[in-house]
C-alpha cells in the first residue's frame, strides 16, 4: 500500500477551475493489476455554493472499467458522486465535481478501483468549482492505493 | 490480526430473478466468532432503468442483528444528490433492500461496518434484480469486501 498524506494546507481560488494535479497525491511506476483506492479529505470553503472538482487520472486509460466514488459529509448536507477513471479526465469540469457544504468544514471519503493495464503513473486532480472564493484542502488529507492484486 | 480480502475477478450478470443468492466471490466461509471491521466497495450496472439492484450482507445463521453497516450509494447518473443509504443492522434474514440504478449508469456502494460473529459460519454478499427482467443487472469485476479482526468476541 502506498499512502500519500498532505503535510501542509493547499489553497486554490477562482471560478469554475479545471482540476489540476496535486503534487502531494502522485504515484509513479505502479505495476499492472488492480488497485484499491481509499481516501479521506478535509476541505474548507470560504464561501457558500463552492464545490470541489476532483478525480483520479492515470497515465493510461484502464482497459477494464475503473471507477472512483466520493461521499461528502458537511454539517449542512451530504452529497455523493461516482465517475469513471479515464485519461484524459472528462472534459466538462462539472462531470468531475462534488458539492461541498456551504462554507463549512467538509470531510470527503473516497473509494475506488483502478485496473492498471501496464506500468502507469497516477495523479489526483482537483480544483475549485462554483462561486468565486477560496477552497482549502487541509493537511492530513490522505489517499492510499493498495495493490496490485 | 485477521485480514481477509475478497475481490471479484469477473463481472457477474443476473436476469429474470428477484431471489437474492450469494455472490460466490464475495463470501467469507467458516468465520470464527469475533468482532470484525467490514469495509467494501461494490460496483453494479444495468442498461435499463427501473430494474435496480437488490442486495445486502447476510450473516451466518444465529447471528441476528449482530452487525452494523453504513452503506453510501454513489451514482454516475447524477452530479450529486441524496443518494445515501444507511442500514443500522444486518442480520441472518432475507435481504430486501433495493438500490436504484438509472439506465446505463453505474452505482458504487461504499461500505463500512462492524460485524459481531457469535455463531460461526458464512458471511455473504447476496444480490439479485429488484424487478425481474430479461435485462441483466451486473456486479462488476473489481468489487471487493474486506474483514479485519483483532478483537475477541465479548
Amino acid at each position: 500500500m502506498i499512502i500519500k498524506t498532505k503535510l501542509t494546507d493547499t489553497q486554490k481560488s477562482g471560478f469554475n477551475q479545471t482540476p489540476v494535479e496535486d503534487t502531494d497525491f502522485q504515484w509513479t511506476n505502479l505495476e499492472s493489476g488492480m488497485y484499491i483506492i481509499d481516501g479521506a479529505l478535509l476541505v474548507v470553503s470560504s464561501v457558500a455554493s463552492k464545490s470541489l472538482a476532483c478525480t483520479i487520472v492515470p497515465s493510461v486509460t484502464p482497459a477494464i472499467p475503473s471507477f472512483i466514488s466520493a461521499h461528502a459529509y458537511a454539517s449542512s448536507s451530504t452529497s455523493s458522486m461516482l465517475r469513471p477513471i479515464t485519461n484524459p479526465m472528462a472534459s466538462t469540469v462539472s462531470q468531475n465535481s462534488m458539492l461541498l457544504g456551504n462554507g463549512t468544514n467538509t470531510v470527503i471519503k473516497l473509494s475506488g478501483i483502478l485496473f492498471a493495464p501496464e506500468t502507469i503513473d497516477v495523479s489526483f486532480y482537483w480544483g475549485a468549482y462554483g462561486a468565486s472564493g477560496a477552497i482549502t484542502m487541509r493537511a492530513g488529507s490522505t489517499i492510499s492505493l493498495e495493490g496490485p492484486f | 490480526m485477521t485480514d481477509i480480502l475478497k475481490i471479484k475477478t469477473e463481472n457477474t450478470s443476473r436476469n429474470l430473478t428477484t431471489t437474492v443468492v450469494d455472490d460466490t466471490e464475495l463470501l467469507f466461509e467458516d468465520l470464527e466468532p469475533g468482532v470484525y471491521a467490514l469495509t467494501g466497495y461494490i460496483l453494479a450496472t444495468c442498461t435499463a432503468a427501473n430494474i435496480n439492484l437488490k442486495a445486502g450482507l447476510r450473516l451466518p445463521e444465529g447471528n441476528a442483528a449482530a452487525a452494523r453497516l453504513m452503506c453510501s450509494r454513489t451514482n454516475s447518473a447524477t452530479f450529486s444528490g441524496t443518494n445515501d443509504y444507511l442500514n443500522n443492522a444486518i442480520t441472518d434474514e432475507a435481504i430486501t433492500k433495493s438500490f436504484t440504478i438509472a439506465a446505463n449508469a453505474t452505482i458504487g456502494l461504499m461500505i463500512k461496518g462492524v460485524v459481531h460473529i457469535v455463531s460461526p459460519g458464512t458471511l455473504s454478499f447476496q444480490w439479485a434484480q429488484n424487478s425481474s427482467s430479461a435485462t441483466a443487472v451486473t456486479v462488476r469485476q473489481g468489487s471487493w469486501l474486506r474483514l479485519r479482526n483483532n478483537v475477541e468476541a465479548g
